[in-house]
């Protein structure tokens, strides 16, 4: 053990940014994170334990205690949840003879849950020591139990299901054609091209790209770097996976046309744990790359121009794809947002001005810059330009990708995608918003229903509380908990969401849960804290009637201390006292 | 010296200088507003307890991580914010186990005094009854994690004599609890811990071998409100330890 400490801590140089690697490399061997491996990390890295045990329980994925040979993780997202994941659950739990969080009896198999692993059109869905396995039935769970019985792994089979091909990322392109302009376009014009385009954040919060380029350009420190947030955690989105598996090149070249712009020579791409099984996938793109003068030195014999893309696997964390969680993940740490200021443009990976961007922002680049701003504006609304990838899941009959313009309408989007009977659409994920049909006129643009991609739609024998509850609980457990608002809010958030479903709550709950929603959102500090009560409130707006139903309580759980009531027999006294004197 | 700028804070006009903390501006000119993980003079705010939450345009932020820029219009005191304020300090109550009377820093408790001040009698949450530990290992500290508020200030701004940090989190989310490097909390000089005795604004941090030292009714918070109390910052000594026990 000692000697494959040394070893791994040689492979990275003992280097305390790569602790989640060094952690992987352990748990890979061992199959979790033996104490003792911590020890001799802590004698080699010269850390204390618990410093190491900071970067080590912040992710889901680390296991401290022996979890397991092969672990099976079950995909717990709302659309697993719908399409029958209690039945698989139990299915998994009678086939390894363990229940739900645990190890077998034999010690070879875990069984465990995991938020939405970005298999929604296929769900049900489970990753299986690291595979992701969809369409999950009580028979294919015998099979594979019984296969893995015999020491066979399922097959990586990704069925990327794409339902519209659209005018800009699905148009023809050949490997490095966008580097083409490469030779012709200073750094200034790229970013002028791509400011001109008018594109903003595919990840979801919307700032346009231009402008990030631009002011990472304008810092005085020289030293800078490129990040793709490939960590796709919001529930019901795979359109990143899609990117990812089948078009891989166009995101490297929006990286390097990133790299060139604002003169980066080391890029990251933040590869979320959940699509471990991509990353032999994408390494070798990117030595594919190197090879074609892609990548590397002196790229396509451009002087001085010299990027290196590396790519870091994370481990088990929703609130990592926020990007100065994403930061300090990349530096070996928790994934706790930052403090802003200062913005990552300005001191972003290793305090030196980064820009991140999204997959799917990185890829639309490279069409921008093949294409001209002026083809990509031709596509979309004036306020969002350009396409959008849809991940779209649950009651609907072609659930997969779809590359729509920015405005479509929610009724067309419905039509699109064969939705009959619809009672809601999850526009966004849960941090995103739930509306009902009488919305359906609204559109999908930054102005009006903002979409980092995740839509979900669920037909009207669905129950809806049962899935925002499933979304309310999501947020408690992702909370980084390094803000009160959203870690202690979370759980009573939760709680009235409980007593709504188990008909004990009354209906000034529902009043508390508007104004209690109110203050966690306006207190927290990053994104999931602010948006972690968009679900609730939009819901309530949205169907009031299905909340009131369910409320049916006389008294409410949460009885308000009545001081005056609880004290007569104190002021009786003191009234008396007072009378005698 | 930088040109002063203007800004207003509850309607009140107020010279600044730029990028001056809004906490720290706000207090020299007479405004107070509540904070609790805030630490004065001490680099990079912590950002975690939220209540010093204030309204800048339509925008809630927490002021401590504000800086001053020309023409800032600000809300500090309004019913929406004291409410905020004063659920905030409510939550904290209830995620811990806070039993006051029988606390050694009972008065000196700045979560006790917010309290006080926001006018808080019973929160208006469920209390949670976390199962929580007290860590008595260590030679110099006693850690009462029923009172830790996990604001950070242990674990960011305390550093030993050789600049190591000393506290770390573990867990995540509502499992989140700071855990103490045993070894080195051991090897702190007597002035180190009072220092770090004092950081902990509530009681989870004790010193081993003291209890209560003044009674109460002569602790911080019983004369002085905590909005006029300033906490000071004792520079962190590098003598070498002499041994407490
Ligand atoms: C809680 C949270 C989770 C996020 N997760 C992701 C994610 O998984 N992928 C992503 O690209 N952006 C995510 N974001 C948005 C990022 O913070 C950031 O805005 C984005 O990566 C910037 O890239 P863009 O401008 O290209 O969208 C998340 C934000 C928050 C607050
Ligand atoms: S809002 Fe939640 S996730 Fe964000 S910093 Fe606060 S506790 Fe962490």
């Amino acid at each position: 053990m000692k000697r494959f400490i040394e070893s791994i801590c040689k492979t990275f140089n003992c280097d305390k940014t790569r602790l989640l690697d060094i952690f992987w490399a352990i748990q890979e061997k061992y199959s979790y994170v033996p104490q003792k491996t911590l020890d001799l990390l802590s004698h080699k890295l010269k850390l204390s334990i618990p410093e190491l045990k900071d970067t080590l329980t912040f992710y889901h994925f680390f296991h401290q205690k022996p979890s397991g040979k092969i672990i099976i993780y079950v995909d717990s997202s709302a659309i697993s949840e719908i399409f029958g994941l209690n039945k698989i659950i139990s299915s998994f739990e009678q086939e390894l003879n363990c229940k739900m969080g645990e190890v077998d009896p034999t010690g070879q198999f875990g069984l465990f849950k995991t938020p939405c692993i970005g298999m929604s059109d296929q769900a049900p869905a489970a990753l299986i020591h690291g595979i992701p396995v969809g369409k999950l039935t009580t028979a294919k769970i015998k099979k594979i139990v019984a296969d893995l019985r015999k020491n066979i792994l399922p097959k990586v089979q990704i069925k990327n299901k794409v339902q519209l091909r659209g005018p800009v990322l699905f148009e023809k392109h050949n490997v490095g054609e966008s580097l083409d302009l490469l030779y012709a376009l200073t750094p200034d014009q790229i970013i002028q091209e791509v400011e001109d385009s008018g594109i903003r954040g595919r990840g979801g919060a919307g700032f346009s790209t231009g402008k990030k380029w631009r002011f990472c350009a304008e810092q005085k420190e020289k030293q800078r770097y490129i990040v793709c947030n490939a960590d796709e955690g919001e529930p019901g989105t795979f359109k990143d996976r899609y990117l990812l598996t089948k078009n891989p090149t166009l995101v490297f070249e929006g990286m390097i046309l990133a790299a060139r712009a604002i003169g980066a020579n080391q890029g990251l791409i933040y590869l979320r744990a959940e699509y471990k099984y991509l990353k032999g996938h994408l390494q070798s793109i990117l030595d594919q790359m190197q090879l074609q003068n892609l990548l590397g030195n002196q790229i396509l014999d451009i002087p001085n121009f010299d990027f290196h893309i590396r790519i870091q696997l994370g481990a088990g964390s929703y609130v990592v794809g926020e990007e100065t969680a994403l930061l300090e993940s990349l530096e070996g740490r928790r994934g706790e947002p930052r403090m802003r200021p200062p913005f990552p443009v300005e001191q972003g990976y290793l305090s030196k001005p980064t820009i991140i961007n999204n997959v799917e922002t990185f890829a639309s680049v490279s069409k921008i810059i093949k294409n001209g701003a002026h083809w990509y504006k031709k596509f979309g609304t004036s306020s969002s330009p350009g396409t959008k990838l849809l991940s779209v899941s649950g009651d609907c009959a072609h659930p997969g990708i779809y590359e729509v313009e920015w405005g479509l309408s929610i009724r067309q989007f419905l039509k699109l995608v064969g939705a009959t009977n619809t009672l809601a659409v999850q526009v966004g994920g849960p941090s995103g918003q739930c509306i009902s049909l009488k919305e359906k006129n609204r559109r999908l643009s930054f102005d009006d229903l903002p979409t980092g991609g995740s839509m979900m739609v669920f037909s009207k024998k669905r129950n809806l509380l049962n899935i925002i509850k499933n979304f309310v609980q999501f947020f408690q457990d992702e909370s980084c908990g390094c803000c009160l608002p959203c870690r202690a809010g979370n759980i009573v958030l939760n709680e009235q969401m409980h007593a709504i479903l188990s008909s004990e709550a009354a209906e000034v709950d529902l009043q508390r849960i508007q104004n209690w929603s109110k203050i966690i959102s306006a207190s927290s500090r990053c994104g999931l804290g602010q948006s972690c009560t968009n679900p609730m409130i939009s819901s309530m707006q949205a169907f009031p009637e299905i909340y009131k139903k369910n409320v049916k309580a006389h008294e409410s759980l949460y009885r308000p201390f009545d001081v005056e009531n609880k004290t007569v027999a104190y002021e009786q006294v003191v009234q008396l006292h007072e009378k005698e004197s | 010296m930088k040109k002063k700028v203007n800004i207003t804070i509850d309607g009140k006009s107020i010279s600044a200088t730029p990028d001056d903390n809004i906490v720290e501006v706000a207090k020299a000119n007479g405004v107070y507003i509540p904070t609790l993980c805030f630490y004065p003079d001490m680099g990079k705010c912590l950002g975690t307890c939220r209540v010093c939450t204030v309204k800048w345009k339509r925008h809630h932020v927490a002021a401590c991580t504000l800086k001053v820029e020309e023409g800032m219009e600000l809300t500090v005191q309004s019913d929406e914010l004291k409410d905020l304020r004063k659920a905030l300090v409510e939550l904290l109550f209830v995620e811990g186990n806070h039993f006051c009377p029988g606390c050694e820093k009972s008065g000196d408790c700045k979560l006790q005094a917010l309290g006080y001040e926001l006018q808080m009698t019973v929160p208006r949450f469920h209390y949670r009854f976390n199962n929580r530990i007290i860590e008595y290992n260590s030679k110099k500290i006693l850690f009462e994690h029923n009172r830790c508020i996990l604001c950070k200030r242990c674990t960011h701004k305390f550093k030993d004599s050789k600049g190591r940090r000393v506290f770390f989190f573990k867990g995540k989310g509502c499992h989140l609890e700071v855990e103490m490097v045993t070894e080195l909390v051991d090897q702190l000089n007597e002035e180190q811990v009072d220092h770090l005795v004092e950081l902990c604004p509530v009681g989870a941090l004790l010193k081993k071998g003291k209890g209560f030292d003044r009674p109460y009714g002569e602790r911080k918070y019983d004369k002085t409100p905590v909005g006029q109390t300033t906490e000071t910052h004792p520079k962190p000594s590098t003598k070498k330890h002499k041994g407490l026990l």
